[in-house]
């Protein structure tokens, strides 16, 4: 659990607020509490971020418990609130669960306030290692998609290649073709080597053929990307 | 004029009922052309089937010195079709012509290993430096 733990804590009663945060703070939860009373600055705090947990009195002067649950529920579903309220009897707390709160505790019972609090950051851990593997997930098909489909183009353009590559041979090996036909169809035949090349590392990457590591002289790379001849 | 070819110089120079006798498989019609018209002018007598099927076929009506085929095809594949071949007991060389292998086949036919195996896109020159080879250990074998 984060420490200190940034709650929002909606209470008139001065009084009230500093009885929950000792409660809190007695059970070893070290907490930065900010404190309002009304919609408007509930609101501008939730809206500012950085909130990890919500307490919530039911009645207030200038604002209810419950409309507050609702606006929790609408705009940061990802932030746990908990009642902690004089007056919670049974149809209260059946109320406050349906608008979306994680738990409710009495103020005569404090004592429930710090295993209530753990229960509710337990679950956002949980649902945040969720939400994280079942990206990873889709991530890991996406990438198998990716390599299926690549593996699909690469075999497809290695038939062609190989047609490509092989009638350019077919014309400078033939000796009634003169210059420049022939220079030009070893310009084809390079140039289709490059491409090949391009499609072995996509069957690399789509882990369909083995990687063949070759020593090779860097100036005749550069060369071979010569296509014209230099003027 | 086919002997004179820069980059087929080295075909054995055959009398044509003396010339060696191979069989294409391939699905891709370009490449079955391009391969059948590299080995004819090297010498060889080529025929060529569209798949592991027709390969098949082909095989039980004549006699070839050699078979070259590519894997993936359709209805029956390179693979399966060798080993059709083997388990007839016929006698005919393999090579394998193909642009993916991967290594799952290896595990799954360890005698793949054995098979010599050109990686398309391969030159012509690879072909038929393969093709010699194969040939010639097999008719040293015969000897």
């Amino acid at each position: 659990m984060k420490a200190p733990l940034r709650v929002l804590h909606l209470e008139d009663d001065a009084n009230d607020a500093e009885l929950v945060q000792s409660a809190l703070e007695r059970e070893g939860i070290d907490c930065a509490v900010t404190r309002v009373q009304t919609r408007n600055a509930f609101v501008s705090a939730l809206e500012q971020g950085g909130i990890d947990l919500i307490l919530s009195d039911l009645d207030l002067p200038a604002f209810d418990g419950l409309s507050a649950a609702e606006l929790v529920h609408t705009g940061w579903s990802t932030v746990p609130l908990i009642f902690v309220s004089g007056s919670l009897d049974e149809e209260v707390a059946i109320d406050s669960f349906k608008s979306g709160a994680t738990d409710c505790v009495p103020k005569r019972d404090l004592s429930r306030l710090a295993p209530a609090v753990r229960r509710a950051m337990r679950e956002v851990d949980e649902r945040a290692e969720r939400v994280l593997l079942q990206a990873q997930v889709i991530e890991a098909q996406k990438m198998e998609v990716i390599s299926q489909l690549s593996s699909g183009v690469a075999h497809d353009f290695n038939n062609i290649l190989a047609v490509i590559i092989g009638y350019s041979e077919l014309i400078t090996s033939d000796p009634s073709v003169g210059s420049p036909v022939r220079k030009y169809a070893e310009e084809i035949r390079l140039a289709s080597n490059r491409a090949a090349g391009l499609t072995r590392q996509l069957l690399v990457f789509s882990r369909k053929q083995l990687v063949q590591p070759n020593v090779i002289d860097p100036n005749d790379a550069v060369r071979d990307l010569e296509i014209f001849p230099v003027r | 004029m086919t002997e004179s070819l820069p980059v087929f110089e080295n075909a054995p120079p055959k009398a044509k009922e003396a010339a060696h006798r191979i069989l294409v498989v391939e699905d891709d019609i370009s490449i079955r052309q391009l391969n059948t018209e590299m080995l004819i002018r090297s010498g060889y007598e080529v025929d060529g089937a569209a798949d592991g099927e027709a390969g098949w076929e082909a095989l039980q009506a004549k006699r070839y010195d050699l078979l070259i085929t590519d894997n993936l095809m359709p209805k029956v594949t390179g693979i399966e079709m060798i080993k059709k071949v083997y388990a007839a007991g016929m006698e005919v060389p393999v090579i394998m012509a193909t642009a993916i292998l991967p290594q799952e086949e290896f595990i799954s036919n360890p005698w793949l290993e054995a098979v010599p195996t050109l990686l398309k896109p391969f030159r012509g020159t690879e072909l038929l430096t393969t093709v010699r080879n194969v040939l010639s250990a097999r008719d040293g074998v015969r000897k």
